[in-house]
């Protein structure tokens, strides 16, 4: 087992139910170990804070971001458009890339309200600011340009890389400062803008 | 002088050889509904400009200018929802997909456009307005009363004589210029992108303009009314207005880097946030 297909269990772990091939590969590997003790404590902060509500304006945001896709509206008899080669992400069915998004934001969130600096004897981790490249998902969301419009993958990608920067440095600071509220703020807008980025991706693979 | 004369004429005959087939390509095609109160209407395009405006009437007029075989336009009527959307046709250039829109729409309508690669232009407008571009240059004015959300990448963004209207504008690395805009309430988000405030910030408003490593420039009269606070991480803060500085914030202030002040009565409440970027706050 590679550390590419620990990743993609890695619910399962967390969850309890992994098996020997993901404990021997956690055993051998440092840095998907790593990886499952900064998440394992991630998920103990968060069982601890109290449940709230999310406020309105949320669903209301949310409803309107469906909405605006289409992925939500009454039947119409609008015509099928061509039909495009769907590639890499444009390839998943639009639930799932909407869900994506919606797990992007809500991972942000989560990261920013329950993000605490590792408390333990041992030595903290190095923990490393996000990469200020384009990683895997990006280049599978890029792919989906590649076919229909060079011109347009070169945009998204100085858009992403753009992107990427900024949720680099935020993150740096909320590191920096694990208790200054703005900053985490500031993360949270940065990763607005990047779901803002897969949003307008995703309404491009629809036209 | 012959020759001269000789030259010009056949210079003349090879545009005009070049020109008619061009001009030839363009088709103009003008589709009309009917449609009851506040309708919705949706315009989808690859390239071109799109502009809609507000007018008289319950009809959505849609004049489509095309250049080549390669895009057909498609529309569809559902009730009160029109959709409109460029459709390319086997393999075209990007500006053979090049579609040119004028919409003229009843000025209560719900508006979404999403134009990728053109300019799009929203005029005298009074419902939801949505705008979409890529690298595509926004521009709205002369909307009131409106629910306003604009999104893109690189494409500049231009507001000018909004009115009593609720914005939300966000923008990767292109520049938000805004001229007379007034909320209540509105949050511009930028991620490289400057942005640029000219007006008094109306009365009971409450404002958000933020960029990461832009540059904000805020110019107000000296009878605006306004609560304002101004912060950058790592550039300055320079306030010309004549404010009364607060003597407590939630935040802790750093000379240069930080302001809070309170203009006459402080009914608008401003805020200014930069990471990276100088904050300006002028006089008019």
């Amino acid at each position: 087992m590679d550390c590419r297909e620990f990743q993609n269990e890695l619910v399962e772990l967390m969850e309890g139910s992994g098996n020997a091939e993901q404990q021997t590969h956690l055993g051998a590997c440092p840095e998907c170990s790593a990886l499952v003790q900064e998440l394992g404590a991630i998920c103990e902060q968060a069982r601890q804070m109290p449940l709230e509500e999310p406020g309105p304006h949320v669903w209301t945001r949310l409803q309107a971001a469906l909405e605006q896709e289409g992925l939500i509206r009454e039947i119409s008899t609008m015509p099928a458009l061509k039909p495009q080669p769907a590639v890499g992400w444009l390839s998943w069915p639009a639930a799932w890339r909407l869900g994506a998004v919606a797990a992007m934001a809500v991972m942000a969130v989560g990261l920013v309200l329950t993000y605490q600096p590792l408390r333990t004897n041992q030595e903290p981790l190095a923990t490393k600011p996000a990469a200020t490249v384009i990683d895997a998902e990006d280049l599978r969301l890029l792919d989906g340009f590649s076919d229909r419009s060079p011109a347009m993958r070169a945009a998204y990608e100085t858009s992403l890389k753009n992107v990427n920067a900024h949720i680099a440095e935020a993150t740096k600071s909320v590191q920096e400062n694990p208790n200054d509220a703005r900053a985490r703020e500031q993360l949270l807008e940065a990763y607005e803008q990047k779901a803002m980025v897969y949003e307008m991706a995703m309404s491009r693979s629809l036209d | 002088m012959k020759r001269n004369w000789r030259n010009a004429t056949l210079a003349g005959m090879v545009i005009a050889c070049v020109a008619i087939p061009t001009l030839s390509a363009q088709t103009r095609k003008e589709i009309r509904f009917t449609v009851g109160q506040n309708p919705s209407v949706t315009v989808v395009n690859l390239k071109g400009q799109v502009t809609v405006k507000g007018g008289p009437g319950r009809q959505v007029v849609i004049v489509a200018t095309t250049y080549s075989d390669k895009v057909e336009i498609a529309s569809n009527q559902n009730a009160n929802r029109i959709e409109v959307w460029t459709h390319s046709v086997g393999d075209a250039s990007n500006e053979e997909r090049r579609v040119e829109y004028e919409v003229t729409v009843p000025q209560t309508s719900n508006v979404n456009v999403r134009a990728a690669g053109g300019p799009i232009r929203a005029e005298r407008l009074r419902g939801d307005v949505t705008l979409e571009g890529d690298h595509a240059s926004v521009e709205a004015r002369d909307l009131s009363q409106s629910h306003v959300h604009i999104r893109t990448l690189s494409g500049h963004i231009t507001l000018a004589n909004i009115v009593d209207s609720e914005l939300e504008v966000r923008s990767l690395s292109g520049n938000v210029s805004m001229s007379r805009v007034i909320g209540p309430k509105m949050r511009v988000t930028a991620t490289r992108g400057n942005i640029f405030y000219d007006g008094d910030f109306g009365t009971g408003g409450d404002y958000a303009l933020f960029t990461h490593s832009g540059n904000i420039e805020v110019s107000v009269p000296e009878y605006a009314s306004v609560s304002l606070t101004a912060r950058s991480d790592k550039g300055a803060v320079q306030n010309e207005v004549p404010m009364v500085e607060k003597e407590r914030t939630p935040f802790s202030r750093r000379s240069g880097s930080s302001f809070a002040g309170t203009s006459h009565s402080g009914s608008s409440l401003v805020q200014l946030l930069s990471i990276s970027g100088t904050i300006r706050v002028k006089k008019q």
